[in-house]
């Protein structure tokens, strides 16, 4: 099934393609909900509100960018709109003034995905929130400010406050 | 070799986990409840339009009866 006529069935709410969809998407974007939330139960939650607006909302995907890539903002958004529900975000250490230079920090190592998951898990909400848009979702730091209503060195600081923290717990893992 | 971002990146593909099955069975029943009041909408719909018919046809039954009497 090409992309284009995925989108035709998915207009017309065509339980079949829905489904196809999600057999197909599903691992990627519970994934992207397990970075966000350390609860399997509200990743679960964030899982089901996420398809359900893709196919509610599938009118609104312009056809401009990748279909997975609209996909997974709205998941993003759907863990996002979770973390406030749950626990305010706060940014601890957002006046730290931003270094300039490269890291000179590198790695080279076979991680299991647990152990992935448990360095993200032992990240402050926020570390964690700010280092899951800019690294792996590839939002910008001003995007990723209007996102949190946050400034954008706060954005920046949170980021390297992450990179070292991550650095630490690897480092602390024998990596 | 990958600095800590690059590291985070390539092994991400292994986060990828199926979810519990029952998920889309949840999902269906959202995307089920949410379509049953159009369905209603229609059903009651229906429902006005046979009565109203029944009714026309009624009073031409009884229009005819009334005239053929005369």
């Amino acid at each position: 099934m090409t992309t284009d006529e995925l989108l035709l069935r998915l207009r017309d709410q065509d339980r079949a393609a829905q489904k196809w969809l999600y057999e197909r998407y599903s691992p990627l974007m519970f994934s992207v909900c397990r970075r966000y939330l350390r609860s399997r139960e509200d990743a679960e939650e964030a899982l089901i509100s996420g398809f359900y607006k893709v196919f509610s909302q599938i009118e609104s995907f312009s056809g401009v960018g990748s279909f997975e890539g609209w996909m997974r903002r709205i998941m993003a958004n759907e863990c996002l709109m979770m973390l406030r529900k749950t626990q305010p975000l706060s940014f601890p250490g957002d006046e730290m003034q931003i270094p300039d230079g490269a890291d000179s920090f590198n790695i080279e190592a076979d991680i299991s995905a647990r152990e992935i998951l448990e360095l993200l898990d032992q990240l402050p909400p926020g570390y964690r929130t700010v280092f899951n848009l800019y690294v792996l979702e590839g939002f910008k730091h001003i995007e990723i400010a209007e996102t949190l209503g946050i400034s954008i060195n706060t954005s920046k600081s949170q980021l390297i406050l992450a990179k070292e923290k991550l650095r630490t717990l690897l480092k602390n893992k024998g990596y | 070799m990958p600095d800590i971002f690059d590291f985070f990146k390539e092994n991400e593909g292994k986060l990828h986990e199926k979810p519990p099955e029952q998920l889309w069975q949840k999902l269906e029943q959202k995307l089920e409840r949410t379509r049953r009041p159009r369905r209603r909408g229609i059903r009651f719909l229906q429902t006005w339009v046979i009565a109203l018919l029944l009714l026309i046809l009624l009073l031409a039954a009884v229009a005819v009866w009334h005239y053929s009497r005369k």
